[in-house]
């Protein structure tokens, strides 16, 4: 074997460490970052619980959909949605009348999201639900096209998620 | 007209996006190794193009013909084929650095021919090229069956779409390529170096490729495990 192989595989090894250690570490972060996920989730189950006390079971929740492999793009999308939601509809989070939910649908539990909601990708879904029962769903599907423009993106996800609030209110005046 | 330049429009957007950056890497680098002779890499870079085109086709012949359903066919690329894309990464980079060799079976491959799939031309290209575009991140995903299939649904001549994106997605990275040959054989020019290029583009080639495909099994499959 030639010494530029020699070299050539002692720095293949030298480099692959050293990817393995940064990528390590990332996923350590990204560990965390999905115990907080963890985390919200387990408070939104609680406001979904006073809520369906509260509200009799009638409310919009926004649904970010990932699975385990998670990119730039997926990340972003996620903090937008919940931004713009946060941003623009505190009181309706609060009464329990909106519920932000983010889901891996990789976990067995939720696999059966892909059908229900026929995903393809990581995916902004509004589901309305009436005394607990889903009447409709929309998969917010431009927020892959939108995300080079975070006002038109927090402008979309915000009247899509006013448009489902307002069939609640609607249904109440009826 | 305008559905067809969105078509297009949409296929660039995939490739210059970041999440298909590690694989348009690879690409780049396979196309343009072959840095002294700039009309293999042009061939090369057709081939590649047409082998994304050919995957983007043969998913949209099953999908307009209802052979399979959108989720379905979404998520089992996703699922398998960024899985399968790592090893196969790996094992073409250590082909590439002469340290796998093509008779370690001890096949009786003549030198000739050995030296032709060692050199993976056109074919290689093409064959890159559909793996390549078969494995959807989430973002090619979102644009190609949300956006791109709804399209072709619509459209009498459903299948110039997916040609037509195809098309899109390639064309980035056969400009590239070709900048790179360009660029990087006039620096040799001065150096009086051009006769060992090869050699040396060769070996970055396979570097790239394993660790991108290290990058592939780290991502898709031993974060998974984890």
């Amino acid at each position: 074997m030639s010494k530029l192989y020699k070299f050539l595989i002692i720095g293949i090894i030298v480099v692959v460490s050293v990817v393995g250690l940064v990528a390590g570490c990332k996923n350590r972060e990204e560990q965390n970052l999905g115990q907080s996920n963890l985390a919200s989730e387990n408070q939104i189950e609680g406001m979904f619980a006073e809520g369906e006390k509260g509200g009799g079971g009638t409310k919009v929740i926004a649904y970010y959909f990932y699975t385990n492999f998670r990119c730039q793009s997926c990340y972003a999308i996620e903090k937008y949605t919940k931004e713009a939601i946060e941003g623009s509809f505190e009181d309706e989070l609060t009464s329990g009348k909106l519920i932000f939910k983010t889901v891996n649908i990789e976990e067995k539990d939720n696999e059966h999201f892909l059908g229900d909601y026929q995903l393809y990708t990581k995916s902004v879904v509004l589901s309305l639900l009436k005394d607990g029962k889903e009447i409709k769903f929309k998969n917010l599907k431009e927020v892959w096209e939108l995300l080079r423009n975070k006002d038109e993106f927090y402008k979309y996800i915000k009247e899509e998620t006013k448009g489902f609030l307002d069939e609640i209110n609607q249904e109440k005046e009826q | 007209m305008i559905a067809f330049l969105s078509a297009l429009w949409l296929g660039i957007l995939t490739s210059i996006s970041p999440c298909p950056l590690a694989t348009n890497i690879a690409a780049i680098s396979f196309l343009s190794r072959r840095v002294n002779h700039p009309r293999k890499v042009l061939w090369s870079g057709f081939a590649y193009t047409l082998g994304r085109m050919t995957a983007y086709v043969i998913i949209g012949v099953i999908l307009i013909s209802s052979l399979a359903g959108i989720p379905a066919t979404a998520n089992f690329l996703q699922k398998y084929m960024n899985k399968i894309l790592g090893p196969v990464l790996i094992i073409v980079g250590l082909f590439l650095l002469n340290i796998l060799k093509l008779n370690f079976l001890d096949f009786s491959i003549s030198g000739e021919r050995q030296n032709k799939l060692a050199e993976m031309g056109i074919f290689g290209s093409f064959a890159l090229g559909a793996v390549f575009a078969l494995s959807f991140c989430p973002i090619s995903a979102a644009l190609f069956f949300g956006s791109l299939i709804p399209l072709a649904l619509n459209n009498n001549f459903g299948l110039a779409f997916p040609f037509i994106y195809g098309i899109g997605t390639g064309l980035p990275v056969v400009i590239f390529a070709i900048g790179i040959t360009l660029g990087v054989q006039s620096i040799a020019h001065w150096f009086n170096k051009v006769t060992k290029l090869e050699i040396y583009m060769r070996k970055v080639t396979g570097i790239i490729f394993i660790l991108v495909g290290i990058y592939f099994l780290w991502s898709h499959i031993i974060v998974g495990l984890m």
